[in-house]
């Protein structure tokens, strides 16, 4: 089975009647239609009963060290200990930084992206098992990873 | 057709109300205030970590994936514009951690079976917790047929286990999954209507026993 | 200090402009058409690249049979499942002009290869499927838009 195999136009409105998306109206002459709904319905909301009933999840434990842990990898270079109004190294690293920010703008708004090759660069290859091989092809504007030593498919592998 | 469900549906837990919205601190962040975003995990961390834990049904791992996703949410927060609510935001960044996470599984040879899922600690305040006044007999059977859910659970993709949880246990709207698992409305309710299918099949005992 | 802080929120910016970023997968199969046919012209997300990929493997028609596609949080591993057989975890760092990615393909839970390449907008990379008996399956990535 498709993971989203298209629905029948009849499944995809039960779906929404399970789901309460059809006015009121609508779901009544569903019901007046396919009588078999209301048993389906009732056993959908059933199963939905119990799966809430019974997925609870636990109190998270130890949850300060996790908002520890994710501070620790996001935190920035600690803070000079003490500060100097405007000392030259300072003034250094600020005029850096203004000029790093500029040719980040100036690299997004203003200038095209620059395209060194008209193709993927691959910089490894590496088969997966040593059955397999696999080598790069970089011709005629594009780039391929060779791949040998595949099985073949017969016509009754379905491709989904 | 209607396409909202609807259940009780995904909305933004309630900011305390003497400190500053979600949005307010989202704003610091963007500006690099970690203490901000500390105080962002406080509020979302508890969620996010039940949501992750009911698609992986793995205490640890959902630890982990939740943590990953609150340091994926940093990254991207200069990309926050407010144009939805930032748990809504977020609740998509933890779906694609947890369901890549369950692909990856899937490709690496299947998930085992974590049969000390019922013996879990639950919320105290829990709708759902076992009642402490309940019978030893009805304990077991209640983590009978915990196990039995998490089993069939197990058996599902990552696609179809992921909308079952978000539109059963986290009652989300077609919409809101549709967001969060990058994909369309039709497919969502494609998946749902399988997904229930496989899951019918295959917990008929349990219903029969409750 | 203001004006500091302006620069700032401007790069903060210029970086969300360009995160905005995704990368496409999909899985082609490439057949020759029915004796007699013409072959089918080519769908319009690979039609750039077709004469180059009828050089390159030999096959005059073009299909997709699935496609998936993953906004790239950098450093961040994603998984593109294009088909339900064919798998791709797909590690995204950005680079200067374009994403270096690590890409895991796996085929039926099988994996096939592991490569690290440097992809920008419209500099697709396309790895070689297996055989099928409808033809030559090719996988197929790009960063978009």
């Amino acid at each position: 089975m498709n993971n989203s195999e298209p629905l029948t136009p009849h499944e995809e409105k039960l779906t929404a009647y399970f789901d309460g998306c059809l006015s009121a109206a609508e779901a009544a002459a569903f019901e007046r239609e396919h009588p078999e709904v209301l048993a389906e319905k009732a056993s959908t909301a059933r199963l939905g009963d119990v799966l809430r009933a019974h997925s609870v999840a636990p109190a998270m434990h130890h949850a300060d060290f996790f908002n520890h842990q994710i501070l620790r990898e996001i935190a920035p270079a600690p803070a000079p200990a003490r500060r100097a109004a405007w000392p030259l190294w300072r003034l250094a690293f600020a005029s850096v930084c203004c000029l790093f920010a500029v040719l980040g703008i100036y690299q997004t708004f203003v200038k095209v992206p620059a395209r060194p090759r008209n193709f993927a660069q691959v910089l490894s290859v590496t088969a997966g098992d040593p059955g397999i091989t696999a080598e790069v092809i970089d011709g005629d504007g594009i780039s391929v990873v060779w791949v040998d030593g595949l099985d073949y498919l017969s016509k009754d592998y379905v491709l989904e | 057709m209607n396409s909202q469900a609807t259940t009780t549906s995904n909305k933004e837990p309630a900011a305390p109300a003497d400190g500053p919205s979600d949005i307010e601190l989202v704003g610091r962040c963007q500006q690099g205030d970690t203490d901000a975003f500390n105080e962002l995990i406080t509020r979302h961390r508890q969620r996010c970590f039940a949501m992750i834990f009911h698609m992986v049904r793995n205490e640890e791992d959902a630890w982990d994936l939740a943590q990953d996703g609150f340091v994926r949410a940093w990254k991207s927060i200069a990309n926050f514009r407010g144009q939805s609510a930032f748990y809504t935001w977020l609740h998509r960044i933890m779906t694609n951690a947890a369901l890549d996470w369950l692909r990856k599984k899937q490709i690496q040879g299947g998930q085992e079976f974590d049969d000390t899922i019922g013996l879990r600690r639950i919320e105290p305040g829990a709708v759902t917790a076992p009642k402490a006044d309940m019978q030893p007999a009805e304990r077991i059977a209640d983590g009978e047929v915990r196990h039995s859910i998490d089993a069939a659970l197990a058996k599902l993709s990552p696609e179809h286990r992921t909308v079952i949880v978000l539109r059963e246990i986290e009652g989300c709207e077609y919409q809101e999954i549709a967001d969060a698992m990058e994909t369309t409305i039709g497919t969502v309710m494609s998946r749902l209507f399988y997904a229930r299918k496989k899951l019918q099949t295959l917990l008929k005992d349990t219903y029969e026993q409750l | 200090m203001n004006a500091l802080r302006l620069l700032a929120v401007l790069f903060a910016l210029a970086i969300a402009a360009q995160a905005e970023e995704k990368v496409w997968s999909a899985v082609i199969l490439a057949s020759d058409p029915a004796r007699g046919e013409k072959p089918k012209a080519p769908p319009a997300e690979i039609a750039p690249y077709a004469a180059k990929l009828t050089k390159v493997f030999g096959y005059e028609q073009f299909e997709i049979l699935g496609s998936a596609t993953k906004a790239m949080d950098n450093q961040t591993e994603r998984w593109l499942v294009p088909s339900q057989n064919f798998w791709v975890g797909a590690f995204a760092k950005r680079a200067a002009d374009g994403y270096l990615l690590k890409l895991e393909f796996f085929h039926d839970k099988r994996k096939i290869v592991e490569t690290q390449a440097k992809l920008g907008s419209g500099t697709p990379l396309f790895i070689r499927g297996p055989v099928h008996a409808r033809g030559q399956l090719i996988v197929v990535f790009e960063v978009r838009q």
